[in-house]
């Protein structure tokens, strides 16, 4: 563990900044590592240690720079998660499919036993559609498509050109597409 | 235009990052082309679905943990810039000091290897142990069965990875093992829930007693306050595996002592299952060095076949350079775990072992 910075109290213009950092970006973060490491608790982890380090590196980074960085050092812990861990991670995804359905939110009025299920079927397969790209693409997709950064932010996030993160964006989307194609209705 | 550009051109498109111009070259193609106008309806149908996806939300005590981690003077995990540093420039950092000797020392033993009766063994071709050893027969480090797959030493990481035997370095690695054995009970459970195995319940029991010392040590640090877990659960969770665990390894190898003893201590755990998330390590540099020395040797005296689980053991570093001039002597490796000074250079086994899985 390394503590470069701050362990003082920040000035209330950057603790202003940090809380709307974590108001705005922190169920993103929790998002991205949840698809890229197909673990939400450990995910929630990747996203608190994120701002722990944006607090610690605070004066460091530009305010604007904030989701990029936050994105990117959520990059980093979740690279080195998989790296450590990838031999687990299938286990964890089958206890989780048993006991953490994700909660699909439905019109209260349309609730139907069939519709709830139809939803729910709809929803796992998109999710595991995703899962199924390889990660280089997931990562493209899931910061561009699912949580809307800019290629910029993207290219920054992943330390790669613009022009990569379109190419590999283009790419996920045509495997997401042919994966989905039962739950497409055109 | 062909099709291939028209499509690429599209996925911009669907970001608004084409440029007008451009863009209405695009529309004009996929008015005449049918293939391309099925592509482009599809891309936007398949971006409705990902955007009516559920999304996670962090939990209620997010922001709580968070400031109570902040407060606490947690450090920023060093995975956090694990890219910034490239591998050459940490090798060439770490082939200083300690790691160095270690260098020195593993070649020394590689050069001696048949000359005076020593011997280095990777025993990972018999899937039980790894052993480093000599002739002699008195100085014998031997680690027992570890998890899911055979674990192999990397060479390199072994020159790289040596350090201090600290007591925040025993929290983070204790924590990191029992994850690595809390996974291979609860995969290997898994598997007797479908095929009823004697090597399956062997493989639970040795990992089981694994998962029983590493908590025992988790504990003892918590005890004397070099770690502190983020709730009290985690600590009672903790209590009731080693107790269970314990049962376990007393009675006799079998069906009914995992089922009786080591299935029900996973499945009240599951928080365990992340333990390096669970604990909180008390910085190397606020521990009292005399109140750290004596908990390495209480650990190392009263559970003496924890630390050979944990790291590789080079040797004491003043052993270490004392013996660099003829190199290797018998007792170069007579790091003890059981030496009152305590103190000696080790590697962090699930640091050298996660590069060869």
């Amino acid at each position: 563990m390394t503590n470069v910075a701050a362990d003082h109290e920040l000035d209330p213009v950057t603790m202003v900044a940090f809380h709307r950092a974590m108001a705005e970006h922190s169920d993103s973060l929790k998002n991205y590592a949840t698809r890229l490491l197909g673990d939400s608790i450990a995910a929630e982890d990747v996203a608190q240690d994120s701002f722990l380090a944006l607090y610690r590196h605070i004066n460091q980074v530009p305010t604007a720079a904030f989701r990029p960085w936050l994105f990117r050092v959520a990059r980093n812990l979740c690279l080195d998660q998989l790296r450590r861990r990838k031999f687990k991670l299938s286990l964890f995804r089958d206890l989780q499919k048993d006991e953490d359905q994700p909660f699909a939110p439905v019109d209260s009025d349309s609730i139907t036993p069939d519709s709830v299920a139809e939803a729910r079927e709809a929803s796992e397969a998109i999710e595991k559609a995703i899962e199924e790209l390889p990660l280089k693409f997931r990562e493209a997709f899931v910061l561009c498509e699912v949580e809307g950064l800019s290629y910029e932010d993207a290219a920054a996030v992943m330390g790669c050109p613009v022009k990569t993160v379109s190419t590999r964006l283009f790419r996920a989307r045509q495997r997401f597409k042919s994966l989905v194609s039962r739950q497409i209705k055109v | 235009m062909n099709c291939n550009t028209c499509q690429y051109e599209l996925s911009q498109c669907l970001d608004g990052r084409l440029p007008s111009g451009r863009r209405a070259v695009v529309m004009q193609h996929i008015a005449s082309c049918e293939s391309c106008d099925t592509f482009w309806k599809e891309l936007q149908a398949a971006q409705q679905l990902v955007l009516r996806l559920p999304r996670e939300k962090v939990s209620s005590s997010f922001r709580e943990q968070l400031w109570e981690r902040i407060r606490a003077g947690e450090g920023t995990p060093d995975a956090v810039f694990g890219e910034a540093v490239p591998m050459l420039a940490k090798i060439r950092y770490s082939l200083t000091g300690a790691a160095a000797a270690a260098a020195i020392l593993m070649l020394a033993l590689w050069l001696n290897d048949g000359e005076d009766g020593n011997r280095i063994l990777d025993t990972a071709g018999d899937a039980s142990s790894t052993e480093i050893a000599d002739n002699s027969g008195n100085n014998e480090i031997r680690v027992g069965p570890m998890t899911l797959d055979t674990p192999r030493i990397d060479p390199l990481a072994m020159l790289t990875e040596a350090r201090p035997l600290t007591a925040s370095l025993v929290a983070g690695e204790t924590a990191r093992q029992f994850e690595d054995s809390y996974f291979a009970v609860n995969h290997s459970l898994r598997q007797l829930s479908q095929q009823r195995d004697s090597g399956i319940v062997e493989r639970i029991l040795s990992n089981a007693s694994d998962m029983h010392d590493f908590a025992a040590v988790l504990l003892e640090l918590h005890d004397q306050d070099h770690l502190s877990f983020r709730s009290p659960e985690v600590a009672a969770d903790l209590r009731i595996v080693t107790r269970l665990l314990g049962q376990a390894s007393k009675r006799q190898n079998s069906f009914e002592t995992v089922q009786d003893f080591v299935a029900p201590a996973i499945e009240d755990s599951q928080r365990l299952g992340n333990m390096t998330r669970q604990i909180r390590v008390t910085p190397p540099g606020s521990i009292d060095p005399g109140k750290e020395a004596a908990i390495l040797v209480r650990i190392t005296t009263l559970q003496p076949q924890v630390l050979p689980k944990l790291f590789i053991v080079y040797g004491r570093g003043d052993q270490v350079s004392q013996n660099s001039g003829p190199f290797f002597r018998q007792n170069v490796f007579q790091f003890q775990i059981e030496d009152p000074c305590g103190v000696g250079y080790v590697a962090p086994r699930s640091r050298i072992e996660q590069r060869v899985r």
